[in-house]
């Protein structure tokens, strides 16, 4: 797979030898070839079994309550939430690459975008599994759908929680339609090529009828277009709303203006990560170097490295704050989170997200997909620490001395990580393996352009 | 008996397409319809003169009723239906409603946008008398396929295949319903 | 009540009337299986049946007839579903009565309370008094006959006694023996006496392991007599506590620790404190109120004490030569206490040497306390005897084969006898011996025959309090698992094979009454103890009204029962003055050897002497310095440990001349250096919840040194120990949270005492026109006894976790007490301080809450409703004060309590739902509609939360916040009022009274 960075400095778009129809077979072949590569069976194999073991630890929490779990009071959130935290900044990835770089008319988002919202699709379960998953009584989640549901009593609109669980709520829907919107044209496609009956069938009816018609695509375009100008800012306001759920409460650590944009940043430098890896992998075992090639892996490591610098800058600022408040509770709070309990985790964090992504300066590395891969990796890991540091410190060292606590994840706890692990994987290799990957029409757009040398 | 559909045209490259659509436009053909891998630029404006607000419109209001309709939720159950002290605050604690009420906007915005997308392009359609044509399948693919239907009194199959060939059509083919 | 055959055999036991039936039962042995054997499924069901009705039954109260067995078809007039019937009687811890109120709930006993009336409760009830409610139901409770080798009856036991009765009569008793433990029961006693002349050769013996031998011997060499003292801290300017249990477990605590706290109050006392001198060698609760504390070791302490008695004049005076660093300190206190002459009070604690005891009573005498501040009277004790002589006597005969029948009362030996008495022994040496005890115990299971005992709510019977004001026990319920009063046991010695406490009881009563012409109303006479005879001077009034004598008893009886108190009961006063050249006759003290560690043995705040081992929420009960739970350890001072190279959880191994032991090691800053506590109680061998659970520190203990031991070895064994405390963190961690100040600031300087807050809100706050509930709790007052943490516990059916879920962080006390530290970890200040929810006006748990689970009422309080709560729980973690507590499995449903123990007025939380203080918002409701029934205004102090009803130092104060003349209002008053994280604008309804202090200006800050 990994062709180490010696390539030239203009690193084409799109490959030479691509034409619209070699493009077309190509991808679609992925979907429609019957059976799987070996590399999907033993990926999907792999997030299977995680996935089991989802199941088995939701009977356990099921049948036991939370309290197989190591949070306690003053602890009373632990992994659940901080990894819901950590799921919905990996969707949000999604979201920013397909949204915010269309709106931005970024020519390599066409052919990534795909995989940037399948990834979205398969991340949100997860996401909306972990705070429901979390609950005292799990059954009674949807008393906080907005209809009068006890006594006629309504939720409490005041919450952060209710204002996430609403953003959540709609974040799901709009993905989903956002993502078809973009998916029509390719889903025809898929229908014209296939041969077998069955298939002709299921995409024929996936695909509505979509012709192509000069009508169709100029209210597609419309559509499309104005759809991104809103999946932007809802991305935006999604984690912000979850940077909310802190921010909102009165807890040392947690009470912080800057949360909204420090979460978003996170979700930025997060979201664009794991794309990188999938990427890696789907363009390998896909065999497309040729339609997702260095210039795209190029663009997304500089996104990351944009996303480390403002996280630095957030960190910054999360110290300053911390130390030179005259709070003394949000002092020692930070202190404990710095050299108490947390301190490994806590330098880890800092290391993995900022320092070794600055690397990413170097072309060198940025073109090294080995390197790619193991610092996206690692930022995604050091996230994931960063969530659960802050989540678990601040309720450590509270306001109360005399309450004082610590939190020991229990094996149900990591359980639950492997398994929403394994359920997203899950997901993300069967929706990899129905749907085209790539942005067909819009590469075509790209090819197309390139032959009259306007990109 | 099959009564014929339309005569379709297969160009090579949107350029072609292009200068055919103008020339059938000149001859004030009605039922001149495009079908491209991608959106040809200028294509739709050809085949489809004047502004089309009628999408932006739509989003536009639903934005707006979106809005209404998430604030008034949580007015309602704050402030009318059930009101309750909820830790000191007021019951219409509206910087507190702003969120929910932004996300309810958003959402109804791409919901009537979805669904517009789909009237307006008179979708789903799983039959259309074009997919009858053996060639039609390339318009998914990397084929320009321009179908003049036949129900115009004025159509005259020579001038139109004529106009076909000049612009060098790979492949013309006559569509039954 | 997770064992099946528990149940299924108290269902049969219930349904054993018919004699034939229950000889069926009592031949096999109490398994379910063969129950089911025995039975076909059709007769199995038909018992089952009646079980359930007859468990249904248990809890009817005091009945007319106790015969009688027949569920309500027509409740009886009174008693009404939600409304609580109150009935006196009294608690016992040590003999001593404290005297309580049971409140029935459909005629269930669901609480105890204390009895305002009862001078040694005064309304006041303590943590284990609260807690023996849960001992009463609990389901492991000795619920068999046990006879020599099989399952027998109580009739099977009553003939065996019998026959040993005939025999006992031809030799006059000889070889006749009981052992109880300390009785001030006036029947019991007079029962005892006809004993002793029925078997003129018949020994009583006595264990109490937590003797007061000490103070008796010293009384003797004082007085030639053994004497009670009753304290008088209202008017005490000074008291000096030496290692002193006065306000935490003398008898009469509850009524001393009123009085002390009354006289540190001073926004109520006019600006005026006592003052408090403590040198102690492990800390205690009034050395934590201590205005001078000094942590010493038991040499030092002696050389402490001679040095006062030098001071004052009470002793040679070349005894104030001594070379000790607190030199001047003490020299100052002794000042002070001569400067308070009459109003200068110094108390010993039971553990003490004789000789500190003697010369406490030398200094008092010397002070004039004596009709001041202490006031001798007759012993309310029956025959006060030495124990320890008394015990090894016992054992020294049973081992010489001169004892064949032993009767063991309610008291357990084989597991509290001193390490070198070899009870257990001996005891298999007794060919007929009888356990009466209320758990299959140590000492049952050795016996020939276990009895069951019934609870002191099943039984009838009496009791004195520390003062002699007697108390006559009415059972609250039927005895639920079967069992029979020490009197019954006695009664059938006596020939009696009915007995029936009822009559027992009345009898003797009515013997008072009828020779009440003799000895008015003063049973002291009849109680055929050693001070028999006098007569007080309440006995010269004419008590007795001229009406027939059966008249005249009958209203006398049903007096006593209602109030709990027999009028004119008390012990009267004695005049006495200690014997001249005491002090001078005493031996130079032994010099303290260094290094070596002293093991001072103490009871544990909760277990006692091991007897509630099987009460979970005393075992859960947070202990008051170390917070620790479910376990007990060796206490030692942060320097020792460095010391030994130990921290908290290390095993040390312990040995001293009687024994070995492993214990945990607990560094607790205050205790003595060179010194460890251990707390006795633990390690019990027989028992269910508390078998194995901490260690057994009586092993370690001598009858030569009960109190103090020489450890022969302590050494680090390099295991460790998991302990379950429930505080974090010692230490205030620079908040706003404890506020102090001293006296004469207190006095000259009150803005500088005020809390300055800035009360500022971005939105208009709520008003609350009529009622605005609120509490004030007052530091100075609260001594950290916790009784406010189970009678919460008990009244909103608070459930226990469990060590491992304790070590996990997830207790459940909706009311704890904080103990925070400050100053240096040798010998730092206290402060203690109660946190039930602050009932916030802003309150950040409700904004957070998405469901609406948890608002505001129109009152202020802060509601939680269980059943819409989904468990986000992210109202605990917007609580800056903590105080809510999560379900995270079903706790109330894995508690072992039987169903009709819950209080019923409380619904009974379930898996994940949160819980908090209410401020006993069913108490309220009750008062409301009360009030509303009579179309009245509640009325200041009508509603009295759990918490506040069992303070014994009315340390919390509820009431309506804006009813300006009410007392919570006049609390919230004072300069001295502060709200605890004010600048984070919550706006608490419970509101703290800074603690004042009231040094001795003439002592340094770095002395004391």
């Amino acid at each position: 797979m990994s062709l180490p960075g010696e390539l030239p400095a203009d690193e084409p778009i799109v490959a030479p030898a691509v034409t619209m129809s070699s493009l077309s077979f190509e991808v679609s072949s992925r979907v429609l070839r019957p059976g799987a590569p070996r590399w999907w069976w033993i990926g999907f194999g792999f997030s299977f079994a995680l996935f089991i073991l989802l199941v088995i630890q939701l009977a356990w929490l099921f049948i036991f309550g939370i309290g197989v779990w190591g949070v306690n009071i003053p602890v009373a959130w632990g992994f659940a939430i901080s990894e819901y935290v950590w799921w919905i900044a990996l969707a949000s990835g999604g979201t920013i690459i397909s949204a915010l770089f269309h709106i931005t008319r970024q020519p390599w988002r066409a052919a990534t975008n795909r995989i940037a919202e399948t990834m979205l699709l398969s991340a949100i379960p997860c996401a909306g599994l972990m705070p429901i998953m979390h609950l005292g009584r799990q059954g009674l989640f949807y008393w906080l759908f907005p209809y009068s549901s006890v006594m006629g009593v309504w939720p409490q609109v005041r919450s952060p929680l209710w204002w996430d669980f609403i953003c959540l709520f709609c974040y799901i829907l709009m993905s989903i339609m956002y993502y078809y919107t973009g998916l029509l044209s390719d889903l025809a496609t898929v229908r014209d090529l296939a041969r077998s009956r069955f298939k002709q069938i299921f995409y024929g009816v996936l695909a509505l009828g979509w012709r192509g018609s000069s009508r169709e695509w100029r209210n597609h375009k419309i559509v499309y277009a104005i759809m991104s100008a809103i999946m932007a800012p809802m991305v935006i306001s999604v984690h912000s709303v979850v940077g909310l759920d802190f921010a909102g409460g009165l807890t040392t650590g947690w009470h912080d203006t800057q949360f909204p944009p420090y979460f978003f940043f996170g979700a930025v430098i997060s979201g664009t990560a794991v794309i990188v890896m999938l990427t890696i992998i789907v363009r390998w075992g896909y065999r497309l170097q040729d339609v997702i090639t260095q210039y795209h892996l190029n663009a997304m490591a500089k996104v990351v490295l944009v996303g480390s610098l403002l996280l630095a800058y957030a960190y910054l600022w999360e110290a300053f704050g911390s130390i030179y408040s005259s709070d003394i509770a949000e002092y020692t709070e930070y202190m404990h989170r710095m050299f108490g309990f947390t301190a490994a985790g806590f330098w880890a964090e800092k290391a993995l997200v900022v320092i070794i992504p600055q690397l990413l300066w170097l072309p060198a590395v940025r073109r090294n997909q080995t390197m790619l891969f193991l610092i996206s990796g690692g930022i995604i890991v050091g996230m994931w620490i960063e969530r659960y540091v802050f989540t678990t410190a601040s309720l450590e060292h509270n306001y109360m001395p005399s309450y004082w606590g610590l939190f020991y994840p229990t094996f149900w706890d990591w359980a639950a990580l492997a398994g929403t692990i394994g359920l997203f994987l899950t997901m993300f290799f069967v929706l990899i393996r129905l749907v085209p990957i790539v942005s067909m029409a819009e590469v075509r757009d790209i090819i197309e352009k390139k032959k009259r040398g306007e990109a | 008996m099959r009564e014929p559909y339309g005569l379709i045209g297969v160009f090579a490259t949107p350029e072609a397409i292009q200068q055919a659509a103008a020339q059938l436009r000149r001859l004030g053909l009605h039922g001149v319809e495009a079908y491209t891998p991608y959106p040809v630029e200028g294509l739709g404006e050809l085949l489809h003169p004047g502004r089309k607000l009628f999408l932006p419109i739509l989003m536009f209001v639903a934005a707006l009723c979106g809005a209404a309709w998430g604030y008034f939720i949580q007015y309602w159950d704050e402030a009318l239906d059930y009101p309750l002290n909820v830790g000191g605050r007021p019951h219409n604690s509206w910087p507190a409603f702003m969120v929910s009420t932004f996300e309810f906007m958003l959402l109804v915005t791409v919901f009537a946008g979805f669904v517009g997308l789909l009237v307006a392009s008179r979708l789903p359609q799983l039959y259309h008398p074009l997919f009858n044509a053996d060639e039609f399948g390339r318009a998914s693919r990397d084929g320009f396929v321009l179908c003049v239907e036949m129900r115009d009194p004025s159509f005259d199959l020579a001038t139109v295949s004529r106009i076909f060939e000049r612009c060098g059509a790979e492949r013309i083919e006559e569509v039954t319903a | 009540m997770t064992n099946p055959a528990r149940d299924y055999w108290r269902s049969l036991e219930e349904l054993a009337d018919s004699p034939d039936f229950a000889a069926v039962v009592e031949r096999e042995v109490p398994r379910f299986r063969d129950v089911l054997d025995k039975f076909d499924r059709r007769q199995f069901l038909t018992l089952m049946a009646a079980s359930m009705a007859l468990a249904g039954l248990s809890g009817c109260g005091p009945e007319p007839n106790p015969q009688q067995r027949l569920p309500y078809v027509e409740a009886p007039p009174g008693v009404v579903p939600g409304r609580q019937r109150y009935y006196a009687t009294a608690h016992t811890r040590d003999g001593y009565a404290e005297g309580v109120l049971l409140a029935h709930e459909m005629a269930r006993p669901i609480k105890v309370e204390g009895n305002p009336d009862h001078p040694a409760s005064l309304g006041a009830a303590g943590a284990i008094t609260q807690a023996s409610i849960l001992s009463l139901y609990n389901p492991r409770r000795a619920q068999t006959v046990v006879g020599p080798g099989q399952i027998s009856s109580w009739e099977g036991f009553v003939a065996a006694l019998y026959r040993r009765r005939e025999q006992l009569l031809k030799k006059r008793g000889e070889g006749l023996r009981l052992l109880t433990g300390t009785i001030t029961s006036p029947s019991l006693g007079a029962q005892i006496a006809a004993l002793q002349t029925a078997f003129p050769a018949m020994r009583w013996h006595q264990w109490e392991p937590l003797h007061r031998d000490n103070e008796l011997a010293a009384d003797q060499m004082a007085y030639g007599r053994p004497v009670a003292r009753v304290f008088d801290l209202a008017a005490a300017d000074v008291i000096f506590a030496v290692d002193s249990d006065l306000i935490s477990a003398a008898p009469g605590w509850l009524a001393y620790a009123r009085q002390f706290a009354a006289r540190r109050r001073p926004d109520e006392t006019g600006g005026k404190m006592s003052r408090v001198y403590a040198i102690e060698s492990t800390p205690t609760l009034i050395g934590a109120k201590a205005d001078h504390r000094l942590p010493m070791r038991p040499v030092e302490v002696a050389a402490s004490v001679r040095f006062l008695a030098g001071a004052v004049g009470a002793g040679p005076s070349q005894w104030t030569e001594i070379q000790s660093p607190h030199r001047d300190w003490l020299k100052e206190a002794a000042a002070d206490l001569t400067a308070n002459k009459g109003h200068a009070l110094v108390h010993a604690g039971r553990e003490q040497s004789i000789e500190i005891h003697l010369l406490v009573e030398l200094i008092n005498a010397a002070l004039g306390a004596h009709g001041n501040t202490v006031r001798l009277i007759e012993p309310p004790v029956v025959s006060p005897t030495l124990h320890l002589q008394s015990l090894s006597e016992l054992v020294g005969d049973m081992q010489a084969g001169k004892v064949d029948t032993l009767l063991i009362l309610d008291t357990n030996p084989a597991y509290s006898a001193p390490a070198d008495i070899p009870f257990a022994a001996a005891l298999k040496r007794v060919p007929f011996s009888v356990s009466l005890s209320l758990f299959a115990d140590e000492s049952a299971l050795l016996a020939t025959w276990q009895v069951p005992a019934k609870h002191e709510y099943e039984a009838w019977g009496d009791a004195r309090a520390f003062d002699g004001t007697a108390t006559i026990q009415q059972p609250q319920v039927r005895p639920l698992y079967g069992g029979h009063a020490p009197s019954e046991v006695l009664a059938v010695l006596q020939g009696n094979t009915q007995p029936d406490d009822l009559t027992l009881v009345r009898q003797f009563w009515q013997r008072q009454q009828g020779a009440g012409s003799a000895a008015e109303g003063n049973p002291q006479s009849l109680a055929g103890d050693a001070g028999g005879g006098q007569t007080g001077p309440q006995s010269s009034g004419s008590s007795q009204p001229a009406l027939a004598a059966a008249e005249a008893f009958e209203a006398f009886w049903h007096e006593a029962l209602r109030r709990g108190v027999v009028a004119n009961t008390a012990a009267p006063p004695l005049t006495l003055t200690p014997k001249a050249g005491l002090a001078e006759g005493l031996r130079p003290l032994p010099l303290g050897g260094e290094a070596a560690i002293d093991l001072l043995f103490r009871p544990d705040e909760g277990l006692w002497d091991g007897r509630h081992a099987e009460n979970p929420w005393l075992l859960e009960l947070a202990r008051t310095f170390t917070r620790l739970t479910w376990d007990n350890a060796a206490l030692i001072a942060p320097a020792t440990a460095k010391k030994h190279g130990v921290k908290t959880g290390d095993v040390v191994a312990i040995a001293t001349r009687y024994g070995a032991t492993k214990a945990p090691v607990f560094v607790l800053p205050g205790q003595a250096p060179d010194t460890a506590t251990l707390w006795l109680g633990w390690g019990r061998q027989a028992g269910a919840l508390a078998e194995g659970v901490g260690f057994d520190a009586y092993r370690l203990r001598g009858a030569a040194e009960p109190w103090l031991a020489r450890a022969t070895r302590f050494e680090k064994t390099g295991e460790t120990y998991r302990l379950a405390t429930t505080q974090g963190h010692d230490r205030v961690a620079g908040r706003d949270l404890i506020r102090e100040f001293t006296l004469d600031r207190f006095n000259n300087d009150p803005e500088y005492v005020k809390q300055k807050s800035k009360d500022v809100s971005l939105y208009p706050g709520y008003i609350y026109p009529d009622r605005a509930w609120a509490m004030a709790i007052d530091l100075n007052s609260c001594i950290g006894c916790q009784a406010c943490t189970i009678a919460c516990q008990a009244e909103n059916n608070v459930p226990t976790v469990g060590k491992d879920m304790v070590h996990f962080g997830r207790i459940m006390h909706w009311l704890r007490i904080d103990r925070y530290y400050s100053g240096s970890p040798d010998d730092p200040d206290v402060a203690f301080e109660p946190m039930p929810c602050m009932h916030c006006e802003n309150a950040p748990c409700e904004v957070v809450c998405p469901v609406h689970a948890t608002v505001h009422d129109h009152e202020g309080l802060n509601l939680m409703v269980y059943n819409r709560c989904v468990g986000t729980r992210f109202c605990s973690n917007n609580c800056p004060y903590k105080v809510r507590r999560f379900n995270f499995y079903d706790f109330a449903a894995a508690t072992e309590r039987p169903p009709e123990s819950w209080n019923p007025d409380v619904s009974v939380r379930g898996r994940g739902v949160m819980e908090k203080c209410t401020y006993c918002i069913q108490r309220i409701k009750v008062k409301e509609i009360e009030a509303e029934r009579d179309g009245r205004k509640l009325r200041d102090g009508e509603v009295v939360t759990a918490c506040q009803q069992s303070c014994p130092t009315q340390a919390i104060v509820f009431g309506d916040r804006n009813d300006s003349h009410s007392h919570v209002a006049r609390r919230k008053a004072t300069p001295l009022d502060y709200v605890l994280l004010d600048d984070l604008n919550t706006r608490p309804r419970t509101s703290y009274a800074a603690i004042v202090h009231n040094p001795n200006p003439a002592i340094g800050k770095e002395q004391s």
